[in-house]
């Protein structure tokens, strides 16, 4: 396996490894729209009562994936709003849901094999496993070639994998076996960094003698960490198109699947690291689907104009100001302060403060050195000037700027050619690049496009 | 520093649209952001960005340049500066003009060009034609091609092609002797060509030579294109071909034919290929973009160099060899990129 590019954006407000409670609310506001998901068809009514696990909506374009009550409240819809509010909520503790009751005939016509699917599906862990290609749902009937867990995480402020597997290390292996029978008994790839850790020691001892796992070492750097960077580069895999899909899943999603299947509990506390430069008492906390992010925000200090993050500052979006609860794919918060200051001479500073990929900053001699961020663009826009920085930094050895250029000129059967789609979406180009660019958001754009044409082709041929 | 910032802020109105100075936007905007960074944020991933912009990677390549700049003043004295600075005023009126015109914002580029540029011209060059190279070199090198970043030849070295074959008796002629105001039209470069004597490698090191204001001091041009390779704002892959080539083809030529071949130590140290291949060759829009087309620039302008400094009637073969090897740097990346993507494409 060779490494090529990949950087370590250092910064401070690194999430503390405590978990901590959060304070009890009355309301849940569940978004009925994430990322990868959209919760159309709504199964509950106004005033309804709901308890904990229960479907109360669905997503009929990724396979019926459900959307689950986290806890017993009343129902009270905002379909413009794309909310259902779970209002006068109580904490219950969540009991073993049958699955059996209400099986889609699509899962029940392929016996076990469709029984632990649908428990999957039914007990919201499916929505924790990504196809490795394109990062959307699998089809919860496919077959894949493997599973890739990734033990690793390096985007600034992220969810440590190590902090669920301190506590939950055994229900984790027990995990492992349980994906392992799932996809049929194929060996489980997990990544882990080249350095000594002893919980990973002891996971490794006790997986390899199973037989389960292989393991494949990387350098600690961002984004060698990604599963869709392993999927790519590891030689064994077939990325042919065609060929069978490569899943993946994070250390929470093992965890989830191996309380699905053991004690038939729907996954619905999740872990959420919360960090960044302006989040003053930092750490994890465990929170429920429409959780209200102002409430998080009043638990942890946040005063002043700051930038909400979700799911990583190089790839994640935007929470926005009106978006009342936490979504179902959140697994991160970071804030970080809004930029209103202007540096006097800023690109002449010696740069003791600066953070940057190349060397002409005097931070560089600064051992553990860890920039203080904010959500500034730090310069202005400028031409592209081939200084070939974006090429160096990326680890799928693609040449960013030139699939920038080819793409703005409408050219983009070119830009497939130079690889297009073997980018992992790490957003590393448009972060280092000098002329501030926005090259991850236009290839990006470009790959997703041109994947819903290409899906449109296949169907219609 | 907020009375300065208020003060801008005063100014503003006179340069937005309908403004008496409107036409002359580029111009604030670029004296504004140069004094302040202006305060936009990232709108999309990735919401932080790394420190360095374009401002500061230009300032990195004068920074680089400095010890050969402060060489070129000592040496050759305070004229050294009215040519630096008639090479800006025309050089930045250019820019700024086409910045108006076009409506865009003005590029930093031209602070290199304008600095680069009169750092190659012999000691005694008039004022005028060094006004009347970088003039040619912006128009005619950058901006009829559409600006920074799009342009296929170096901008100084257009320049200082034209006013080489335009004005050839001045810029063959007016050398000078460090801390000297004589004339003189011996560069170690002529010296060898025509009676072929070698100067000692002290003196090429040193620059107590005769030659173009900033290519003499070649300790500083080392320890510059040295430090622009460990800031990553040059590629080492293009000086080390260069200079490899060069070193190879010489020591074969002069084993084979001494009296036409200079030594390769002798055809590093003198003229201006240090500076060529640390500062010119290495100009990121120019020069190919791929990493093998990188080499096999640096190759074919070594090769140029030697050919021309040896065999041609010109003296100096760098510039000539730079700005020709820049006209096949498409073709390069082209050849390499097509090369790469075979199996795709088919």
């Amino acid at each position: 396996m060779k490494f090529k590019g990949g950087f370590n954006v250092r910064l401070r407000g690194e999430p503390s490894h405590s978990i901590k409670p959060l304070p009890q609310c009355n309301t849940l506001e569940l978004p009925l729209t994430s990322t990868r998901f959209n919760f159309s068809i709504v199964l509950v009514k106004p005033g309804e009562l709901v308890f904990p696990g229960d479907r109360i909506a669905i997503d009929s374009d990724n396979f019926s994936l459900p959307l689950l009550a986290p806890c017993k409240g009343t129902v009270n819809l905002d379909l413009k709003g794309k909310i259902i509010a779970l209002e006068s909520i109580q904490q219950m503790d969540s009991t073993a849901i049958d699955i059996k009751k209400d099986m889609p005939e699509r899962y029940q016509s392929q016996g076990v094999f469709g029984e632990t699917r649908y428990t999957l599906v039914r007990l919201g862990a499916w929505q924790l496993l990504f196809d490795t290609k394109n990062g959307s749902v699998p089809d919860p009937l496919d077959k894949p070639q493997t599973i890739i867990v990734s033990l690793l995480s390096l985007e600034p402020f992220s969810l440590h994998p190590d902090v669920l597997l301190k506590e939950r290390l055994s229900e984790f292996i027990h995990g492992l076996k349980c994906l392992y029978s799932l996809i049929g008994d194929k060996k489980i790839y997990l990544i882990l960094p080249n350095i000594k850790s002893k919980s990973i020691d002891q996971c490794y001892n006790d997986l390899y003698r199973n037989n389960l796992i292989r393991l494949v070492k990387v350098p600690a750097k961002y984004p060698y960490s990604e599963p869709e960077y392993v999927a790519q580069a590891l030689p064994e895999f077939d990325n042919s198109p065609g060929s069978a899909p490569i899943w993946a899943t994070s250390v929470e999603g093992v965890l989830a699947i191996d309380q699905a299947l053991t004690i038939s509990h729907p996954y619905l506390h999740r872990h959420i690291a919360l960090g960044g430069p302006a989040c003053k008492s930092s750490g994890y906390v465990t929170a429920v689907c429409g959780y209200p992010i102002k409430k998080i925000k009043e638990n942890i200090g946040i005063q002043g104009k700051v930038r909400v993050v979700q799911d990583g500052i190089l790839r994640g979006k935007k929470v926005d100001e009106n978006q009342v609860g936490l979504d179902t794919e959140c697994q991160s918060l970071t804030f970080i302060e809004e930029k209103s200051n202007r540096d006097f001479l800023g690109f002449a500073r010696l740069g003791f403060t600066k953070q940057s990929f190349s060397n002409s900053f005097l931070s560089k001699i600064v051992p553990n050195f860890k920039e203080k961020a904010t959500t500034g663009l730090q310069g202005e826009h400028r031409p592209c000037v081939t200084c070939g920085f974006c090429e160096s930094i990326c680890p799928a050895a693609l040449l960013p700027h030139l699939l920038y250029r080819y793409i703005q000129k409408q050219r983009a059967e070119e830009a497939q050619q130079l690889g297009l789609f073997k980018c992992i979406s790490c957003g590393l180009c448009s972060y280092v690049c000098p002329s501030k660019l926005d090259l991850f958001k236009t290839i990006d754009q470009t790959k997703k496009e041109l994947s819903t044409v290409n899906k449109k082709e296949e169907a219609g041929s | 520093m907020k009375p300065l910032l208020s003060l801008l802020e005063a100014a503003r109105p006179l340069f937005v649209k309908r403004g008496k100075l409107h036409f002359f936007k580029p111009a604030f905007d670029a004296a504004e952001f140069a004094l302040f960074y202006p305060s936009s944020r990232t709108e999309y991933a990735p919401h932080v960005r790394d420190a360095l912009d374009i401002k500061r990677f230009m300032g990195t390549v004068i920074l680089a340049m400095l010890p050969s700049l402060i060489a070129a003043i000592y040496f050759f004295g305070p004229r050294t500066l009215a040519m630096i600075l008639v090479s800006y005023v025309v050089g930045g009126t250019v820019e700024v003009l086409f910045a108006a015109i076009r409506k865009s914002e003005i590029h930093e580029g031209f602070l290199v060009t304008g600095l680069i540029f009169p750092l190659t011209l012999p000691p005694g060059t008039p004022l005028w034609i060094v006004g009347v190279g970088i003039f040619f070199g912006t128009m005619f090198g950058k901006e009829v091609f559409g600006g920074t970043g799009k342009n296929i030849f170096n901008p100084a070295l257009v320049g200082r092609m034209f006013i080489t074959i335009a004005f050839p008796a001045p810029m063959t002629t007016l050398w000078k002797m460090p801390f000297s105001d004589a004339i003189t039209s011996a560069t170690p470069m002529s010296l060898f060509k025509t009676q072929q004597i070698i100067t000692p490698y002290v003196d090429l090191l040193w620059g107590n030579t005769a030659g173009s204001i900033g290519e003499t001091f070649h300790i500083g041009i080392i320890a510059g294109g040295l430090f622009l390779m460990m800031t990553k704002i040059s590629n080492w892959r293009i000086p080390l071909s260069y200079l490899g080539t060069v070193f190879i083809i010489s020591y074969v030529g002069n084993m084979a034919l001494p009296d036409t071949y200079a030594p390769p130590l002798f055809q590093i140290l003198s003229g201006g290929l240090l500076f060529g291949a640390m500062f010119m060759a290495t100009d990121p829009v120019t020069a190919p973009m791929t990493k093998i087309g990188k080499y096999l620039f640096g190759i074919f302008c070594g090769f140029l160099t030697v050919l021309i400094r040896a065999l041609s009637g010109y003296v100096e073969g760098v510039m000539f060899s730079i700005v020709i090897m820049n006209a096949f740097t498409p073709l390069l990346d082209h050849i390499v990129l097509s090369v790469k993507y075979r199996q795709v494409k088919a």
